[in-house]
């Protein structure tokens, strides 16, 4: 026998029903826009029946659901596209922290539009030319030396601005490194509350929202791969390191280690293996050294590589002055792009420069300035790796930048169009669709409406029944 | 593919971004006419533009390396103009001077004529050019010729007749491959010798009958000879006059002959200029209605890209709901 409020419930369950639905849209309409956000449905199930509650069998046309019940509030998310867009992120965040940095260093060495190294040489060159013909006037070798002295001063000038964007740019990698502890320990308390949330039997959705948040703008940093466990917490792993691990409860702190090696990233348990993320930019510009690395050392054509080839131009252009001049009579002191300048001698003579070997000197004779010109345009040993003419070796520097800035900017534009593919295939599981929502808005008070309908036919058919039922004939 | 609202804005974000950057990229090509901005944008082209940069920089030093020789051949044409002038004047005055009916007053007449042309010679070989002894072969600073005592003309200290002279060498670079040969010295053929020695100007040392090369050397002993009445056998000496005015004159024909090869070789430089020149505007330069159409058309694709926005941003169900 049917229980006569039986079917009060079901209406009910249905309005509730309803109201939360209508309730979780509301919430996915006004966070369509709140990043980090991955929509909520609500999962409903039928009220099954249960025999156990009755004493005496049911008729079978008794045997039905009894209305609507709401298992769960679910957020939509696709893990394995989390951890695609991460790694993604990482790979896109080091090219384009690399493509920045070495855009800067192109800025030092670019002639395109404006005078550099290469043009000053060559003026060099063509007034080495002039005084060739003119030895002798103190007008014509003084202008040579005034070439020589702009050689040392670019020279001077190009490792001071390296120098300087390796400042800032340590500095900028010193914010990142303090950003990756501040996320940590973000990510530490949202395990700590998802933890307490789970135990309490409490959705923990927007928890993981912000958690899932932290560990995306943690991958822009460095290389990272999570663990999820049983009891909601999440481990995070850079290479085989844990930087968080949850089983037990322990926190890596990151932090950067600067030593004659070059710079290394470290936790407590040693140097982290850091694969991509911006860290990874860093690390390349600011520790390669190119041609100049030893067997395992960073072969990158970062700031050292660009600091020791001046150096190797700058020390081989003094010597070779030097002996050309005479060894007694120097033309350059220093032996390092920032230390090259004009000896003191040069400074206060600018005849000080040897026009002729002659045992007999006389004004007029060239020969000397004639194989100083020859030299110039020879080639040299100027490094262990480099055989060429001085133009030459400055022309490899420009190529080696521009080569290296034109290589990143194109796999940095790949890199781009996969992350925000990615991103557009997580935004297609997880984000907010309005067309959705608005279905879902008028499908909840339609199901509102249809309940209390059903809710009001009942109240008429009991009314039926206790008011009307009985009275033939009274 | 499920389809949100974010993807739709985000994507339209980066396409507007993309094409905002490449109508920056045209319009920045056209006002400034270059093909490319940063080295990297296409580091081929702008590494060939570089060595061009430096082709034409040393064309254009090779033209003022030739422009000094020239100058210097001027200076040298106009000196030799002029001391062939004084050799033909001495020339008439000696046939003058040692005819029959010439008396000595008359020799000694024309005797003070040809020293007075000695200092014009010279004056005219110790001339100077931007400050350099013209003739002083490799040493340019101090003045080269002076008269000894005896009257003999000395070249930088050393007797013009007794004197041993080698070949003098100040080289100029005119791009023909300067380089070194044995022992580090130039390679003659690699350069162009400008030193101008006075030995060759004037002739150097004496002939197998023991009479002067030298010009200057000859019109003193000649002027000796009439000054003296010693005129027997004044017959060589103004033979030997002669030779030394064929002498001036060959090296005056000379003289055109290095102009014709300076000429020709700064014409050559100027038609490899050019075609550098050329060059450099075909790899660095930009066809300026290329230029402008494709700067058209990206602006076109903007406005379109911006119309867009207006259109798939805004609507969306709740739009045409009551």
């Amino acid at each position: 026998m049917r229980a006569s409020f039986l079917g009060f419930e079901i209406a009910k369950s249905g309005l509730q029903t309803a109201q939360t639905g209508l309730d979780v849209t509301g919430q996915n309409m006004s966070k369509m826009n709140t990043e980090g956000y991955s929509r909520q449905v609500v999962e409903q199930s039928t009220v099954y029946y249960d025999s156990t509650s009755y004493k005496y069998a049911l008729m079978n046309s008794d045997k039905f659901g009894q209305g609507v019940s709401i298992t769960q509030i679910n957020q939509i998310r696709d893990e394995f596209l989390d951890t695609r867009y991460r790694a993604a992120n990482s790979e896109d965040s080091s090219l384009s922290k690399s493509l920045s940095i070495l855009t800067n260093i192109e800025e030092v060495f670019d002639e395109t539009l404006n005078d550099g190294l290469s043009v000053i040489l060559e003026e060099f060159y063509t007034r080495l030319q002039t005084l060739s013909s003119n030895t002798g006037d103190i007008e014509f070798s003084g202008l040579v030396r005034s070439s020589a002295q702009k050689i040392t001063e670019t020279l001077n000038y190009y490792n001071k601005q390296l120098e300087t964007i390796n400042e800032q740019e340590k500095f900028d990698l010193s914010v990142s490194i303090q950003d990756i502890n501040t996320l940590t320990e973000k990510i530490v308390q949202m395990n700590k509350a998802v933890q307490f949330e789970t135990l309490q039997g409490n959705p923990t959705n927007e928890l993981l929202d912000t958690r899932n948040l932290y560990l995306d703008k943690l991958s822009s940093h460095i290389n990272i791969s999570t663990e999820s466990n049983t009891d909601g917490t999440i481990s995070v792993k850079v290479g085989s390191q844990y930087l968080i691990d949850s089983k037990h409860a322990s926190v890596a702190t990151v932090s950067l280690q600067d030593d004659t090696d070059g710079l290394a990233i470290i936790t407590e348990s040693g140097e982290l293996e850091v694969i991509s993320g911006d860290l990874k930019g860093y690390l390349d510009t600011l520790n390669g050294n190119g041609a100049y690395a030893e067997d395992s050392g960073n072969d990158f054509n970062g700031i050292p590589y660009y600091q020791k080839s001046l150096d190797d131009f700058a020390k081989s252009f003094a010597e070779m002055f030097n002996e050309l001049n005479s060894t007694e009579k120097p033309l350059f002191a220093g032996d390092s792009a920032s230390t090259i300048i004009l000896s003191e001698e040069w400074l206060k003579n600018s005849n000080y420069i040897t026009t002729t070997t002659s045992s007999d000197p006389s004004e007029g004779m060239n020969d000397n300035i004639l194989r100083m010109i020859i030299a110039l345009d020879s080639p040299r040993q100027i490094s262990d790796k480099f055989n060429g003419a001085f133009d030459e070796y400055v022309s490899k520097l420009m190529t080696d930048i521009a080569i290296d800035v034109n290589f990143a900017f194109d796999m940095s534009k790949t890199a781009s169009t996969v992350l925000s593919s990615v991103d557009n295939q997580r935004e297609a599981i997880k984000g907010v669709s309005l067309n959705e929502e608005t279905v879902n808005l008028m499908k909840y008070q339609k199901a509102f409406e249809a309940s209390a309908r059903v809710m009001t036919a009942l109240d008429e058919m009991l009314d039926t029944i206790i008011n009307r039922m009985g009275t033939v004939g009274r | 593919m499920r389809l949100t609202n974010n993807i739709i804005s985000k994507n339209y974000i980066k396409n507007l971004h993309e094409s905002l950057t490449d109508l920056n990229a045209s319009n920045t090509r056209v006002t400034a006419e270059r093909r490319y901005m940063k080295i990297s944008e296409d580091p081929a082209t702008a590494l060939k533009a570089m060595k061009i940069r430096k082709n034409l920089s040393r064309l254009d030093m090779y033209k003022e390396n030739l422009s000094d020789a020239q100058g210097l051949l001027n200076q040298y044409e106009s000196t030799i103009s002029n001391i062939n002038d004084i050799v033909t004047e001495a020339l008439a005055q000696v046939s003058q001077g040692t005819t029959g009916t010439s008396d000595s007053a008359v020799r000694i007449t024309v005797a003070n004529t040809l020293r007075g042309y000695q200092e014009s010679i010279l004056a005219a070989a110790n001339t100077r050019y931007a400050g350099d002894y013209l003739f002083g072969g490799e040493n340019v600073g101090d003045i080269p010729f002076l008269t000894a005592d005896n009257g003999e003309l000395l070249y930088h200290g050393e007797s013009m007749n007794t004197g041993s002279f080698s070949d003098e060498y100040r080289f100029i670079d005119i791009g023909i491959g300067l380089t070194l040969g044995d022992g580090g010295v130039v390679e003659p053929k690699s350069a162009m010798n400008i030193a101008n020695t006075g030995a060759a100007l004037l002739g150097a040392g004496v002939d197998e009958n023991g009479i002067t090369n030298n010009l200057y050397n000859l019109l003193g002993k000649i002027a000796d000879k009439l000054e003296n009445n010693d005129i027997d056998d004044i017959r060589i000496y103004s033979d030997k006059l002669n030779d030394k005015a064929d002498d001036i004159r060959l090296q005056y024909v000379s003289i055109g002959e290095k102009t014709n090869f300076i000429s020709y070789f700064t014409g050559r430089i100027e038609s490899e200029k050019l075609n550098a020149t050329e060059k450099q505007t075909e790899l660095e330069g930009i066809n300026i209605e290329e230029a402008i159409i494709a700067f058209n058309q990206q602006e076109l694709a903007y406005n379109a890209c911006l119309q867009m926005g207006t259109k798939i941003l805004q609507p969306s169900l709740l739009d045409f709901l009551d």
